[in-house]
């Protein structure tokens, strides 16, 4: 589910949250949430949804079914879903998502590519005709 | 039968108090019962290796947390419940199960309700529940900040603000992949029991405004610190820093008091 600003640094949530002091380096895999509001270097992949807090600075490439970034990000972000990047967040890298948003004063330098959702992707047509049987 | 290893020694000599009282509750409520006396705690693996028959069902500890500690510690390569009878009253698994004291520990005999509980290891020393790892001084002041009505009285029910807390230099190492490192003021370390398997880190880091928590999850983690801490599990200290914990896959069948059912009116 998509989150809103308002779930940010939601320390109720029981899932991986890196604090705003402290100094990460690997990789970081979770079957949750991810929030990183600290600073971070490596590989980060979460099966739900990824946070870059504001004072974060993340060095990695980041795999999730969101990705909200409203930090600082230097590497490439693969959202399964959507990716949003906030007004004080920053991407360096590339993106690729189903759906993307970049809020003003939002930054995003490297490319961007947008992967078709089930729906709007074209069904398979058969390419072959079937003759109908004379009686 | 229970087998129930009692030192004698835990809550200020708690037991030859209420040794009488004891006995007569647990033949009121016909719990057999074989008592076997700690005299050292170093002991207990030869004491229980001496005393487990057949007919054993489950063994007690009686004391307070080292008591319990060293029966888990014992008891983790048998395969029996563990039950707690405190005579302490700061005996933190006890308190953990709803044993509030002796006599309702009695009674979860009685009821023989078992819960299974996963098992933690530090170094040789298998643990349950949470732990704690701070700075001495923040151990001693989170037992002495805690409000009491005698402070109330004189006016020092002071909250401890983050200027009083002490932090240390530390890094952890989460099952070899990720490195952490932080002012620490406080780790807390829990075992969860359902599903989940890796343990749960809470690590209370010091900011300019106060502390903030960053939650991780482990099956191994590594500790190391600019200055030794304790590792406390209740108010027992099992480690010191550098230390590595473990989450075993080892479980243990622990004996609960039934939890009360509300009757609902109308």
């Amino acid at each position: 589910m998509a989150k809103d600003r308002k779930d940010f640094a939601d320390f109720n949530q029981p899932d991986t949250l890196i604090g705003k002091e402290v100094v990460a380096e690997g990789t970081l895999n979770s079957e949750g949430d991810i929030q990183i509001n600290g600073q971070f270097e490596g590989k980060v992949e979460a099966a739900g949804d990824v946070i870059v807090g504001e004072h974060a600075k993340v060095k990695a490439d980041i795999k999730a079914n969101n990705v909200y970034v409203s930090g600082e990000v230097e590497g490439n972000i693969q959202a399964t879903e959507r990716l949003e990047i906030l007004e004080t967040g920053r991407v360096n890298g590339n993106v690729t998502s189903q759906a993307m948003s970049i809020e003003p004063g939002g930054i995003l330098k490297g490319s961007s590519t947008m992967q078709e959702t089930a729906e709007t992707a074209p069904a398979a047509q058969p390419t072959y005709e079937v003759e109908e049987e004379k009686e | 039968m229970y087998l129930l290893l009692v030192n004698p020694k835990a809550g200020n000599k708690l037991y030859r108090r209420i040794e009488r009282r004891f006995i007569g509750s647990l033949n009121r409520h016909k719990i057999k019962h074989k008592i076997v006396m700690i005299d050292d705690l170093a002991n207990t693996a030869d004491l229980l290796k001496d005393n487990v028959k057949d007919n054993i069902k489950a063994v007690a500890a009686m004391g307070g947390n080292g008591t319990v500690t060293a029966v888990i510690d014992a008891l983790a390569d048998y395969d029996l419940p563990l039950a707690i009878i405190p005579t302490t009253k700061t005996n933190h698994l006890a308190r953990l199960l709803g044993v509030a004291n002796w006599q309702a520990g009695v009674r979860s005999l009685a009821h023989h309700h078992t819960h299974t509980k996963r098992l933690g290891k530090i170094g040789q020393r298998y643990f349950m529940g949470e732990l704690t790892i701070a700075p001495k001084r923040n151990l001693i002041k989170n037992i002495f900040g805690q409000k009491s009505r005698l402070k109330r009285f004189f006016g020092v029910n002071r909250p401890i603000t983050h200027k009083n807390q002490h932090s240390v230099a530390c890094q952890l190492k989460l099952d070899s992949e990720l490195e952490v490192n932080g002012q620490l003021a406080r780790l807390d370390i829990r075992l969860v029991d359902e599903g989940k398997k890796k343990m749960r880190i809470q690590l209370h880091t010091l900011t300019e405004t106060g502390t903030e928590a960053s939650v991780l999850w482990a099956n191994k983690l590594e500790v190391t610190s600019s200055l030794n801490m304790p590792i406390v599990s209740g108010n027992e200290t099992l480690a010191n820093t550098p230390a590595t914990i473990q989450a075993v896959t080892k479980t243990i069948e622990v004996i609960q008091p039934t939890p009360r059912v509300k009757k609902k009116r109308g």
